[in-house]
């Protein structure tokens, strides 16, 4: 190598190293939005996800399976003495 | 040549040096106006909004739990046009034009609230009309999914989401969680800039709490309880289970209650946890503890004979008398309880004395709060020594003294578990987010009150009274023993004289040979009926009926009484016809409950589709198909 050009590659390594940082640093940035992104669409997710468990509850609770089995199905309550479970035997009903 | 590119390279080594000394100066010398200037661009405050902890029943289902909600506010000093804007917003917020206007409409403020906790699509919706002025500030909403299920132990939370009654009151501070400010850097377009991942890690969310409740028997306990309160018009009901052997409380009651989704709606007695603030006359129900006082201090055996002077018998100028109707000779010990005798019981306390017995009642817990993790627990009254003949007589019986439904229930667990009283509770555990750590309650160790043999002979005599001829025949429970006691106390005026008003309550346990559940049941003020026996032992049948198949126990009473009659349409299994039964024709028309019942024994698994009756009827190898029309 010219002795004449040794300054420029020096400083040319400089700059590049320079930018090389640079680069890294912005893109660690870059990472940092993609990683709030995504950490509100998770949260907006989870949100999601706890209404519909509401929804799954309160579709779910005891009132409404009975008023539906009593509505819906004819169903009726059972009462004293209509399930009678005898362990290993038969299930004998009113 | 040379030396022009030699001067090149200096002009544009100068230049970057030039700059990068600039931003030396800047960056490394101390500057404070340049730093001040620095922070005021670039550093923000993150603040991270808890949401609240979510409380469960010990299955995990979920009692009461957060979502994100959106409430909107208003810089009325930035709105260009207030009259339309609340024109505007009005039919959106369902609030009159005139209310918004009067919010927004003076420009000197700078902040007023128009709508706390919106939808997410109303607040989107409104968001997109992109008025300067108005802005959203996200909050957490408080939901109970299962309504007025648990509500007067639960209690609700006020506007600003802080506990005001029951649970979300006393356990506010681990199920509040609290605001975390995180200082992080911000971009030119003022985005946080994700540095350490602090904003990620950091977890302001309340804990998670878990009740020893168990939530089916929660409702059929309130289910039941309601069914009474309308028969017998009383004015209130009160109920509540405990685990025998720990006194976790499994279900526990107050009605009428409220939904704790719109606590406004609900008066303030409602809104009570009325099992452990409010203390009344427990009547017949407090013998079974005169007797355990005599029994523990060997001053009778279950078979003393105790003469019952034929109903009427006067200490000093005031008279005792059984209740309407009823005269006894002589009576054991046993019979005294199984028939609910005021004066066997009366003069089996005079004989043991006001000190043992009021120590004794104190040894089950009355007079003394029960440490109970609820607010506003009542200690009920228990009053001093020394008590005269008359008082003596009326205490022994459950007159003259007050104690809360759940100081009742506990007290016959500690009979129930062979003679330890523990301390109830209901929050099984807190799991903290933030750590994952789990803070987990176990039963106290309790106190021994009396000897397990005594325990065990007063289960017997307790359950003389669900014998044929005993007070609580109504609360036995088909193929389950069941031991217990009724309870009929006139209500106190507010003049301090006896209404014609009652408390009729039953307190037991089941099954009496093992118990697992203590179940008491009250009440007040009931119409037409107003013993125990008639209108609060039914109840606990029931409860108690529903409690013990729930939990799988399999019944240790079998007799003709018992079992149901076989008929020809609940053939044993053994008997029934193979895999077809019937046609689809034969099918066609039947009811459900028709069809259902012709296919009970059966191990098949059933699909129902439609509704009404029967259309057809198709089945493959473990599967049948009913079609409704």
């Amino acid at each position: 190598m010219k002795q004449s050009y040794r300054p420029f590659v020096s400083v040319g390594i400089i700059i590049i190293t320079m930018l090389t940082v640079v680069f890294f640093k912005m893109e660690v940035t870059r990472l940092g939005y993609s990683l709030l992104r995504v950490s509100r669409a998770e949260k907006s997710a989870a949100d999601q996800n706890r209404l519909r468990n509401i929804a799954f509850h309160r579709l779910t609770r005891p009132g409404r399976i009975e008023s539906l089995a009593q509505t819906r199905l004819a169903l009726n309550k059972a009462g004293q003495g209509q399930v009678l479970q005898v362990a290993g035997n038969v299930l004998v009903a009113q | 040549m040379k030396a022009r590119l030699v001067l090149v390279f200096f002009l544009i080594f100068g230049l970057i040096g030039g700059i990068l000394l600039r931003a030396a100066y800047v960056q490394i010398l101390p500057n404070q106006k340049l730093a001040q200037l620095q922070s005021r661009q670039f550093k923000g405050v993150v603040e991270l909004q808890p949401r609240r902890g979510v409380i469960f029943d010990r299955n995990g289902v979920e009692l009461a739990t957060s979502v994100a909600a959106h409430s909107l506010y208003a810089d009325p000093h930035l709105i260009q046009s207030p009259k339309a804007v609340a024109r505007k917003l009005s039919r959106r917020l369902g609030m009159s034009p005139e209310t918004i206007y009067q919010k927004i409409k003076d420009p000197k403020k700078r902040f007023v609230w128009l709508r706390r906790r919106l939808d997410a699509e109303v607040r989107e919706e409104i968001q997109a009309w992109k008025i300067e002025g108005l802005a959203f500030v996200e909050e957490s909403k408080r939901i109970y999914p299962n309504e007025s299920l648990l509500s007067s132990v639960l209690g609700f939370v006020g506007h600003e989401g802080q506990g005001l009654e029951g649970l979300e009151a006393r356990l506010e501070q681990p199920l509040r969680g609290e605001t975390r400010k995180i200082a992080v850097r911000r971009d030119a377009r003022g985005r946080p800039l994700v540095v350490n991942g602090q904003l990620f890690s950091e977890q302001p969310d309340g804990s998670d709490v878990t009740l020893t409740i168990d939530s089916n028997l929660q409702y059929n306990l309130e289910q039941e309880l309601l069914e009474g309160l309308r028969r017998h018009r009383a004015q209130s009901a009160v109920g509540i289970i405990l685990d025998v052997k720990t006194s976790e409380i499994l279900a526990m009651s107050s009605l009428p209650d409220f939904n704790p989704n719109n606590p406004a709606g609900g008066e303030p007695f409602e809104k009570r946890n009325r099992a452990v603030t409010d203390p009344f006359e427990p009547g017949s129900t407090l013998k079974t503890f005169t007797l355990a006082a005599a029994l523990k201090e060997g001053t009778i055996a279950p078979n003393t004979r105790i003469f019952c002077e034929n109903g009427k018998y006067k200490i000093g100028k005031r008279t005792i008398g059984e209740s309407i109707g009823h005269k006894y000779g002589w009576l054991t010990a046993h019979e005294i309880l199984a028939h609910s005798s005021n004066i066997g019981t009366a003069k089996i306390a005079l004989e043991l004395g006001g000190e043992k017995l009021r120590q004794t009642f104190t040894d089950f817990g009355f007079g003394v709060k029960s440490g109970v993790d609820t607010l506003g627990e009542s200690r009920g009254i228990l009053p001093p020594l020394p008590w005269r003949d008359h008082l003596l007589a009326n205490i022994s019986f459950g007159h003259g003294v007050a104690a809360t439904p759940l100081q009742i229930a506990n007290a016959y667990a500690a009979i129930a578990n062979g003679g330890t009283l523990r301390k109830p509770f209901l929050v099984k555990s807190i799991r903290s987010k933030e750590s994952g750590e789990e803070q987990t309650f176990e039963p106290d160790e309790g106190k021994r009150v009396i000897d397990s043999k005594i325990a065990s002979t007063l289960s017997l005599m307790l359950m003389g009274t669900t014998g044929a001829d005993g007070t609580g025949v109504r609360a036995r429970v088909n193929g389950f023993p069941v031991a217990g006691k009724t309870g009929t106390a006139q209500k106190l005026g507010p003049d301090g004289r006896y209404m014609h008003a009652y408390i009729s309550s039953f307190a037991g346990f089941v099954p009496a040979n093992d118990p697992r559940f203590v179940i008491y049941i009250a009440y007040d003020d009931p119409r037409e009926k107003y013993y125990g026996s008639e209108v609060a032992a039914p109840v606990f049948a029931r409860v108690a009926g529903h409690a013990v198949r729930e939990s799988g126990l399999a019944p240790t009473l079998i007799n003709e009484d018992n079992l149901l009659k076989r008929s020809a349409e609940a053939k044993p299994l053994q008997e029934l016809e193979p895999a077809v039964r019937g046609t689809t024709d034969e099918w066609k028309g039947l009811t459900l409950r028709q069809a259902l019942t012709r296919l009970r024994g059966e191990t098949v698994s059933i699909q129902i589709r439609g509704r009404g009756r029967v259309k057809s009827l198709s089945r493959s190898q473990d599967n049948v198909v009913i079609e409704l029309n």
